[in-house]
């Protein structure tokens, strides 16, 4: 039985979720805002 | 700087110094001095890890980084919040099953005392090796600011961080790191505040994006590497097309790559694993490494983001072509000068034009890709700038693409535009992110001397007050040693990528063995070792023979240690 205080697993998921989201966002910047230097070259 | 900048930056320093020096009273024991009590809450200790992997080079390249390259470094970070996952799964409950105070302490209980020993003194030379980078490094770019000597400021630097670290502990280390992260963050989020304030007025936030992105530096996220060939090329190779497994900085190689390099660096070198051991609880532990799952990328992206916004103000406002301050001496000199004159006119030109064009993409409609011309033009301008500064430095430097300025930008940003005060303590920010890397390596490096090798074969039997005496002679030892090593350093750039390259050759290997530990119940002394020696060779080969990028070495250490260890585990008792 879980203590009181004590971490729960559901942490690791927050953790992985957020850091999809933070690659998914990242991926959209790139997209919607980068262009390689000499990409119109 | 002036003498306000001077008053404040020496006040830091002074601060920081009594701060670490007066937690020594707390420090009874080992267990005090190496794992503090076991008191420290997680934040702290949290903090600590986020500010020993933040050093000075972190802040000052990786914002030079974004400068030149864009933000495409933060993918070496992707794999870290899975990596911590992994580590409070798995590793946490080993390491704090039995209140040990070394991660390598942990192994001779399944591989015997040759695979602790022989861990723990792979982790001290190559930790001794990298600690007299981390003040190497960071020296060169601060006296380069400050106007001081480069060797008085290795020693200041030394000197600072060996005696509040020797009289604190790792209270000192957790304790000092915490105020030192709290300044670097204060620091990084002012010179962001300071940049939008001044580039505000001229475009708004999204033109920005969009003239950033025109330049290339938004490449945070790159899908598709450079080459999807699967082959690797021979070293001998030289000028073939390059492979996957050359491109540094994508997407796979950050996560594939990044994970196994987060798993070694926070499981199994002291100078992380140390923080994981001084809380109270595996809980706590836990705490204290999702801390950075949570914080890393967001601060990464935050680091490079400035980089690139350094790169649009230097674009809309004027930059120099050349940041670090011995360049620009050589290019003034009789011998450079009227050579130099030409390449500065046109590179003015075309920084002006870049203004221009920047402003005009600012102004358009839409997305830059619906003026194509107006972009190709602007691009072209962007590529110029980049070849006229390339020029210039090939023309002063004999060995110019290992010379570059990258570590120079932000240093000439907050030294150009920051108001009294701010300056003296961004400087000492920088400082603070030096010692606060230096004084966890010194820490690590004591406790891996007197927990695995003094107490384990020299003094089995040392009281308390005689190891505490030892530990604090092993931190003044490894201060000394890294300080005049990194005067050694001094002349030698090459040195660094060679130190940093050597780093990389054990990780996998020491990754290996607590893999095996955590699989095998069979595997026992022969295994240990032959999975130490074996992810090592297997570096070796590798590097001798295939060109790969550095971040995958740390796989192959992994699965060359695991194999040949598992093997080796068959010949077992």
């Amino acid at each position: 039985m879980k203590k009181k205080g004590q971490l729960s697993s559901k942490i690791y998921w927050w953790v992985a979720v957020l850091a999809l989201l933070w690659m998914i966002l990242l991926l959209w910047f790139t997209q919607s805002f980068n262009i390689p230097v000499g990409a119109v070259l | 700087m002036s003498a306000i900048d001077w008053i404040v930056f020496f006040a830091f320093l002074a601060y920081v110094v009594w701060d670490g020096a007066r937690r020594g009273a707390q420090s009874e024991n080992l267990e005090g001095y190496f794992a503090g009590g076991r008191t420290i809450p997680w934040w702290a200790a949290g903090l600590s890890v986020m500010a020993t992997q933040a050093s000075a080079i972190t802040v000052i390249g990786t914002t030079g980084q974004g400068h030149e390259t864009g933000m495409e470094f933060v993918q070496t970070y992707f794999g870290l919040p899975f990596a911590m996952i992994l580590l409070c799964i798995f590793m946490v409950p080993l390491l704090r099953k039995n209140p040990i105070l070394t991660a390598y302490e942990y192994l001779e209980g399944q591989f015997g005392p040759a695979t602790r020993t022989l861990a723990s003194v792979i982790f001290l030379i190559s930790r001794c090796l990298a600690f007299g980078v981390v003040i190497y490094a960071p020296a060169v770019v601060l006296s380069a600011m400050t106007g001081f000597n480069l060797t008085f400021m290795v020693i200041l630097i030394g000197l600072l961080t060996t005696a509040y670290t020797m009289a604190g502990g790792i209270n000192a280390v957790v304790w000092t790191d915490v105020k030192q992260m709290t300044v670097i963050f204060f620091g990084l989020f002012l010179c962001v505040g300071i940049l939008l304030w001044e580039l505000l007025p001229r475009m708004g936030f999204m033109d920005m994006l969009r003239v950033m992105g025109a330049s290339g530096k938004l490449n945070a996220l790159e899908l598709q590497p450079a080459s999807w060939d699967m082959i690797p090329n021979w070293k001998s190779a030289a000028g073939a097309t390059s492979t996957f497994w050359q491109d540094t900085y994508n997407v796979w190689s950050g996560f594939f790559g990044g994970i196994f390099l987060m798993l070694s660096y926070f499981g199994c070198d002291q100078s992380q694993v140390q923080r994981i051991l001084t809380n109270p609880t595996a809980d706590e532990s836990r705490k204290t490494l999702l801390l950075s799952a949570f914080a890393k990328v967001p601060m990464q992206v935050l680091i490079l983001f400035l980089g690139a916004l350094l790169y649009l103000y230097g674009t809309v406002l004027g930059s120099p072509m050349l940041y670090n301050p011995d360049h620009v001496a050589l290019a003034r000199s009789e011998t450079f000068a009227a050579q130099i004159e030409p390449i500065q006119q046109r590179y003015d030109r075309l920084v002006e034009e870049r203004s221009r064009l920047a402003i005009q993409l600012a102004e358009a409609e839409g997305s830059p890709r619906q003026s194509p011309e107006l972009l190709a033009r602007f691009q072209g301008t962007v590529r110029q700038v980049a070849q006229a500064r390339e020029e210039a430095r090939k023309l002063l430097l004999e060995n110019a693409s290992e010379n570059r300025d990258t570590n120079y930008v932000f240093p000439h940003f907050i030294l150009n535009n920051l108001p009294p005060v701010i300056l003296g303590l961004l400087v000492a920010a920088i400082f603070a992110a030096a010692m606060s890397s230096a004084d966890s390596a010194l820490n690590s490096l004591s406790s891996a001397t007197i927990v695995d090798l003094y107490k384990r074969w020299l003094r089995p039997d040392a009281d308390d007050a005689a190891s505490l005496r030892a530990g604090r002679l092993a931190t003044l030892f490894w201060g000394i040693a890294a300080t005049v090593a990194a005067m050694q350093f001094a002349g030698a750039g090459s040195v660094v990528e060679l130190v940093n390259k050597v780093g990389s050759y054990f990780y996998g290997s020491l990754l290996g063995v607590f893999v095996i530990s955590m699989i095998s119940r069979k595997a026992g002394p022969k295994a240990g070792v032959a999975s130490l020696l074996g992810g090592m060779g297997t570096v070796f080969l590798i590097d001798q023979t295939i060109q790969v990028a550095f971040l995958w070495y740390n796989l192959f250490g992994f699965l060359g240690s695991l194999a040949i260890g598992l093997i080796a585990a068959r010949f077992d008792d």
